[in-house]
């Protein structure tokens, strides 16, 4: 793309911070390079999500060089989708784009912004080469996963999609709408509704030379099992199947004893039968329990009406004169 | 008012020296003009521009603060609450109440929740009510908790510039606009001794004591003066004119309490203002850091953020986006350090500042007038 299009939209770009300091400045210059050069007017809101490292301090310190730059911090780690989700309810762009830091290209963020605009959907960023970095284990339980997804639960959720979306105004409305604590983007869209578009691209390095962050495995099992009980009533179903078979077979059971009873004058001791039944039936009875038990701590997460983050600070850039002795970068300014 | 053909006649030039004089023609150096020369002082007021209230007393949102701002600070509330009865009293004519103003709380980022504004603006007397439902389906329920109705005015800059011009005549106030002061000096003899410029001609006049009222160019004067400076923390701000759609022509928005917009009459221009907490501010400087105001507004060439505000507005109020463009006033507001942190905007007033006889006055809000004349008499 090039020249500035878009005259009259103003573009947001969220990216989620998790402990990056190390990688920030290269990041903003990057950014905002870009964002200088292809848009009028737009906004860079970096989203805190409880770094532990001098992030603040970083940021701070560069509140002043960037025109347009927003800094939330959630006090604790609230995980990339609520910070995400923070970054939406106060974004102003007619077109969002969300980006990891040390991850997603920020060159390509006009493309996505193009996109969205003339598809008018969801543009999701797609690794075009996604089992680079991933071990065996973790591609495994990946196929698993949407399998599962396609397959057993009906929620067709495109594959190997990344935090690098772009969405539009409308699409916000829709998407806010949704407070769930535990949020997965690409589901929310899903069961919105919301069509989207494939944008395919390989991730760029990490400014320090380290490598790309991928989910641990055991992060990866424990979103696959969020998503799954958050966005699907199937498990519950299967399990209400199956925990009728059982009844069903119990019932059987039990007209074969009484028919033995009736019809038979030399019971046995019967113990191999009866400790097989009873021990057979606990089992099940536990695996229900775990699952109801699953469930119902999800409906007491929804059911507790606790705001879904909080916002501990939050500062804005402005354009500062070179001679200042003491930076008021705070936005609480005027008599509004 | 009397014009003075040329310098020359300057009161306090060669004659016997005035009692007062008042630099400065906003609201406070008129207001204080006034009420010295209503006790029998010779006064004179000094203008740089041609005409009085020409800056931070016109471009501003003309909101009389009804209190509701300061949902935090009871006093501050309390106190602005009182001022806003005896502003709207004493400018009766300049006072407009033909809208309806509404507060709406926002469900995310805002610092108070819509029950504690409730209760805060019954506990200072300030008339609330829930806001009729043709209101409220304006905003966007996920985004806003609630809408309240509340009693708040706006003025009319034009009609107080006229109505302070009067009274500032019938007074007996020597006005002279057009008048830069340059320089506040002890006199050889007594009392202080000014610099004036006017027409590119230097002048001078004497006078008992002199009242500085500046606003963001206190420290331009005493800078010059060879005095101390006063810290200062100055802002560029944007007011946006602008039409906004049928359904919120007669009404007044304010957004509570974060990072928010306000969109408010502006009955100078017969438009209304859209003002954002985080967009009406362009840049902020140390006051008298040797840069002029007019080098530093040719530096920033400001561009308009109103793109941005009514963004904003359009997520909480959707009709927003059919809201016109007219125009943006720019104009520099000085703030005390102190005042960064929270909105409370004290006036500060400096009796004696540096030399005997000269006296700083810095206003907060235009309705805080009153706390000046206390301040004067104390």
């Amino acid at each position: 793309m090039t020249g500035r299009s878009f005259e009259d939209q103003v573009i947001s770009v969220i990216a989620p911070l998790r402990n990056d300091a190390a990688i920030l400045r290269d990041f903003l210059r990057s950014v905002s390079e870009v964002l200088q050069r292809s848009f009028d007017q737009y906004e860079l809101i970096l989203v805190d999500d409880g770094s532990t490292d001098d992030t603040d301090r970083v940021v701070s310190s560069e509140l002043a060089n960037f025109p347009g730059l927003r800094y939330l911090r959630l006090p604790r780690e609230f995980g990339t989708e609520i910070a995400i989700a923070a970054g939406l309810d106060s974004a102003i762009g007619d077109v969002i784009v969300i980006m990891e830091p040390g991850f997603d290209p920020p060159a390509l963020i006009p493309d996505v912004v193009k996109l969205c605009r003339e598809s008018g959907r969801i543009v999701l960023g797609q690794l075009r080469h996604p089992s680079r970095g991933a071990g065996p284990l973790y591609r495994l339980g990946r196929k698993a996963f949407h399998f599962i997804c396609d397959r057993v639960l009906a929620l067709p959720l495109p594959k190997n999609t990344t935090y690098f979306i772009g969405l539009d105004r409308r699409a916000i409305q829709q998407i806010s709408r949704t407070r769930d604590k535990k949020r997965y983007f690409k589901a929310i869209t899903f069961y919105i509704g919301l069509p989207h578009v494939l944008l395919q691209y390989d991730p760029v390095p990490r400014p320090d030379g380290s490598a790309p962050r991928l989910r641990s495995v055991m992060a990866a099992i424990d979103l696959s099992l969020e998503v799954i009980v958050m966005n699907s009533q199937r498990p519950l179903r299967i399990v209400t199947f199956g925990a009728l078979f059982i009844g069903m077979m119990n019932f059987l059971y039990f007209l074969y004893v009484a028919a033995v009873y009736l019809f038979k004058d030399d019971i046995a001791a019967g113990w191999v039968t009866l400790s097989a039944h009873s021990s057979l039936s606990f089992v099940l009875l536990f695996a229900i329990l775990a699952v109801i038990a699953e469930y119902v701590g999800r409906v007491l997460e929804e059911t507790r009406s606790r705001p879904m983050y909080y916002v501990v600070e939050e500062k804005s850039a402005q354009q500062q004169v070179a001679n200042i002795q003491r930076k008021n970068v705070l936005s609480e300014a005027i008599e509004q | 008012m009397r014009e003075f053909a040329s310098t020359r006649e300057l009161p306090g030039t060669m004659s016997a020296p005035l009692d007062h004089a008042v630099i400065g023609g906003g609201l406070f150096g008129c207001f204080i003009a006034i009420e010295l020369a209503r006790s029998g002082k010779r006064v004179l007021l000094v203008e740089e521009k041609d005409q009085l209230l020409g800056r931070a007393s016109y471009s501003n949102q003309a909101r009389v603060h009804g209190g509701y701002h300061y949902p935090r600070s009871f006093l501050t509330a309390n106190r602005t609450r009182v001022n806003f009865h005896r502003f709207s009293d004493a400018f009766d004519a300049c006072v407009v109440r033909n809208f309806q103003c509404y507060y709406a709380i926002a469900r995310e980022f805002s610092l108070v929740s819509a029950r504690q504004f409730q209760e805060f603006s019954n506990r200072i007397g300030a008339p609330v009510r829930e806001a009729p439902a043709a209101i409220r389906r304006l905003f966007d329920v996920n985004l806003i908790e609630s809408v309240f109705e509340v009693e708040e005015f706006v003025f009319d800059a034009t009609l107080l510039r006229e109505m302070l011009g009067q009274q500032l005549q019938e007074a007996g106030v020597e006005v002279s606009l057009g008048t830069r002061a340059v320089r506040v000096q002890k006199s050889a003899t007594a009392g202080l001794d000014l610099t004036l410029l006017r027409n590119e001609i230097t002048d001078s006049a004497r006078a008992r004591e002199v009242w500085l009222c500046t606003y963001g160019e206190l420290n331009e004067v005493l800078l010059e003066s060879g005095l101390p400076g006063i810290p200062l923390n100055c802002e560029l701000t944007e007011i946006a004119l602008v039409t906004p759609p049928d359904e919120l022509q007669d009404v007044g928005v304010t957004l509570m309490d974060g990072p928010f917009f306000s969109l408010m009459p502006f009955p100078a221009e017969q438009t209304h203002s859209l003002t954002h907490v985080r967009y009406t501010p362009h840049a902020t400087w140390r006051a008298g850091d040797g840069v002029s105001e007019e080098h530093r507004l040719g530096d920033f060439a400001p561009r308009s953020n109103f793109r941005l505000m009514q963004r904003d507005a359009a997520r909480f109020i959707p009709a927003m986006q059919r809201c016109e463009y007219r125009k943006s006033l720019f104009e520099v507001k000085a703030k005390l350090p102190r005042s960064a942190f929270n909105d409370s905007r004290p006036i500060l007033f400096r009796r004696d500042h540096g030399v005997p006889g000269l006296h700083c006055v810095l206003g907060g809000k235009i309705d805080s007038v009153y706390d000046i004349e206390e301040a004067m008499s104390a």
